[in-house]
């Protein structure tokens, strides 16, 4: 494809949004000259016919083949011509098979019959990036929620863990009542856990504590 | 009859240790140390012309300030006292008793909270294993007096110092051993105060001095023997403990230079220097283990006092017996099972267990825990954990506090345990 037609389509396609792609033929798509163009959304292929692929029937009919050949790998196909071969193309033939068609003169380049958008599965490098980046961000949104949740967990377990220690610091470590002289006693807390931890070192995991709480029970 | 939280009692325990030379007290809030005054008072003289310039209207003066009120040096004996003598106030000593009256005043004023829920301390004091009982009347009464005054207090006990530093030490079954100026004690602990095994010793660093200041005189420093801050200080620095006393002086005397005994008084320019006399040096330090090796004989018989078996009040107290043997006599007093639990631990506690051991002569000098092991091994008592007590000058009054903090509120006062709270208040 000689550069100057080649410059203009790309020209008419960055006008559209489209941006060439690279390594083409590595993602299955037709090797240059054929031009691969996307939008980030979708892939167009653009087939330039020269004038010999013209005026051979056949050559023309290859070209087509070809063309249909890539349609699982881009989402519109197109046939670039010059406007003085383009009453020698049927637009029928190319409308049926959704085939574009762009023709070109020295003043503008247009698109005569608009290709047809064909779904697929496969992806290209622009198309596939963004479709991993949006699935990474989808990905990246569900661990950021499954942190978060995580760390809501971790702090509700840690509360209920220290309620936990707190109402076993409280509990009493012996016997409330006083049968024999039917008085309530006043039970003293052996502190526990982080209740323990403000206490001065010297009273911290001391077994006198216990001991002598329960001085007057034997009573 | 008002009843109180256990928050308000971490607020509001509040422990009083009095030691013969300080006062240490404080509420718990204090955390791992209290505060320390000495346990003295001064009684002015009111109708000096200086008291009365300065107005100055009490009658007994204690606290951190009282050197600013002291007069005439020469009336400082008769008016500058000490309450305790060997842990121990005379029942008649009204002079004593005030003073101790305005120390516990002085230690609860220094604290007095403004909060309004306040309704008074729950007040441990902490007295010497050989305090008599009327002592226990007395500080409970001065207690009740003082609650009717100011109602700074809720509820008083007392507290045996030994089984205060068991308490501050974590151990519920040992012997503690507690060497004083100028006795010492040994009591079994096992959750409680063994009282009928306690033994008391009429031997201390009061002992310790006069044997250091024989050494001195022998040594041609009569003169300094007088001054008790230099024979202390001698004591200190120049004393061993031999590891058997025999032994050491022949080592000492066979070799002069390496056990030569010198020592600089600071600040001074007196230097002492026991040169060929430096074998004394391990006299100091047996004589409050074991005073009888015979070379003291020959101390007691130039006129050294000799450590008199005594009775002061309801207790004996022995004069010559070695540390071990006043450890195995003790302990025998308690019932066979127990006996093993109790030689188990043994924590040393006082001043006398402070000794240099020099690690160039650590073959012959030793520490006060090896000592003690030595002296029960001789006695036939092997594997005792011999520990020193951590923190000597706080243990009593951070056992005093465990125990304000833990003993039920309502546990009233037995003189028959000897433990519980007189409520003072509400």
């Amino acid at each position: 494809m000689a550069e100057r037609v080649k410059s203009r389509l790309l020209e008419f396609f960055s006008a559209r949004g489209y941006e060439p792609v690279h390594n083409q033929q590595g993602l299955g798509l037709p090797p240059p000259p054929a031009l691969a163009l996307s939008d980030g959304k979708s892939v167009a292929v653009v087939l330039q016919l020269t004038k010999d692929e013209l005026v051979g029937g056949n050559q023309l009919l290859r070209t087509i083949v070809n063309a249909a050949a890539h349609r699982g790998r881009a989402n519109r196909l197109h046939i670039a011509i010059p406007k003085v071969y383009a009453a020698s193309v049927d637009g029928g033939v190319l409308q049926e098979n959704g085939i574009g068609l762009i023709v070109y003169d020295e003043k503008r380049v247009f698109e005569s019959i608009p290709a047809r958008e064909v779904k697929f599965g496969g992806t290209v490098e622009s198309g596939e990036s963004q479709e991993l980046m949006s699935e990474l961000a989808e990905l990246r949104a569900k661990v950021k929620s499954l942190e978060g949740a995580l760390l809501s967990a971790s702090r509700e377990i840690r509360e209920l863990k220290d309620g936990v220690k707190e109402l076993r610091s409280r509990r009493p470590r012996r016997a409330t009542v006083s049968a024999e002289k039917s008085r309530i006693r006043v039970a003293v807390e052996v502190p526990q856990g982080e209740g323990e931890a403000n206490l001065p070192s010297f009273l911290r995991e001391n077994p006198w504590v216990e001991v002598l709480s329960g001085r007057g029970e034997e009573e | 009859m008002v009843t109180f939280d256990q928050a308000y009692r971490q607020s509001y325990v509040f422990g009083m240790d009095f030691g013969t030379s300080d006062f240490k007290y404080g509420p718990m809030t204090l955390g791992e140390i209290p505060e320390v005054t000495q346990n003295r008072g001064y009684f002015p003289d009111k109708r000096s012309i200086m008291s009365r310039i300065s107005g100055v209207t009490a009658d007994v003066i204690v606290g951190k300030d009282t050197p600013l009120y002291l007069e005439a040096k020469e009336d400082l004996a008769s008016r500058l006292i000490y309450p305790m003598k060997n842990g121990i106030i005379e029942k008649s000593d009204d002079r004593a008793w005030a003073v101790t009256r305005e120390l516990t005043k002085y230690g609860l004023m220094s604290f007095a909270p403004v909060d309004p829920k306040f309704k008074g301390f729950f007040v441990v004091g902490s007295l010497s294993a050989i305090a008599p009982r009327y002592m226990y009347e007395k500080f409970f009464e001065i207690c009740k007096d003082m609650a009717k005054e100011d109602g700074l207090m809720a509820a008083v006990t007392i507290i045996a110092q030994p089984l205060a530093v068991a308490i501050s030490h974590k151990v519920l079954t040992c012997v503690v051993i507690e060497s004083g100026h100028g006795n010492g004690q040994i009591a079994p602990i096992s959750k409680y105060p063994i009282r009928n095994a306690l033994v008391a010793l009429n031997r201390g660093g009061a002992d310790c001095n006069n044997i250091a200041a024989e050494v001195l005189k022998d040594s041609g420093y009569g003169d300094l023997v007088t001054e008790e801050a230099v024979l202390r200080r001698v004591k200190e620095n120049i004393g061993l403990v031999p590891r058997d006393l025999d032994v050491a002086i022949a080592a000492a005397k066979s070799d002069p230079d390496k056990f030569r005994a010198r020592y600089k008084v600071e600040g001074t320019r007196l230097e002492i220097d026991l040169a060929e006399n430096s074998w004394m040096r391990f006299l100091i330090g047996e004589y409050v283990f074991d005073p009888n090796n015979e070379i003291f004989q020959s101390y007691f018989s130039r006129g050294m006092p000799k450590p008199r078996d005594v009775r002061i009040g309801d207790v004996s107290f022995r004069g010559m017996e070695d540390l071990g043997e006043a450890i195995v006599d003790s302990v025998e007093r308690t019932p066979v099972e127990l006996q093993p639990y109790l030689y188990r631990q043994i924590i040393l506690s006082g001043g006398n267990f402070n000794w240099l051991v020099p690690q160039e002569m650590g073959d012959v000098a030793v520490d006060s825990k090896t000592k003690i092991a030595l002296l029960l091994s001789k006695h036939g008592i092997e594997g005792s954990e011999v520990i020193m007590n951590e923190s000597p000058q706080f243990s009593v009054w951070r056992g005093s506090i465990v125990y304000g903090y833990s003993v039920p509120e309502d546990y009233g006062w037995t003189w028959e345990r000897m433990e519980g709270w007189v409520r003072v208040s509400g």
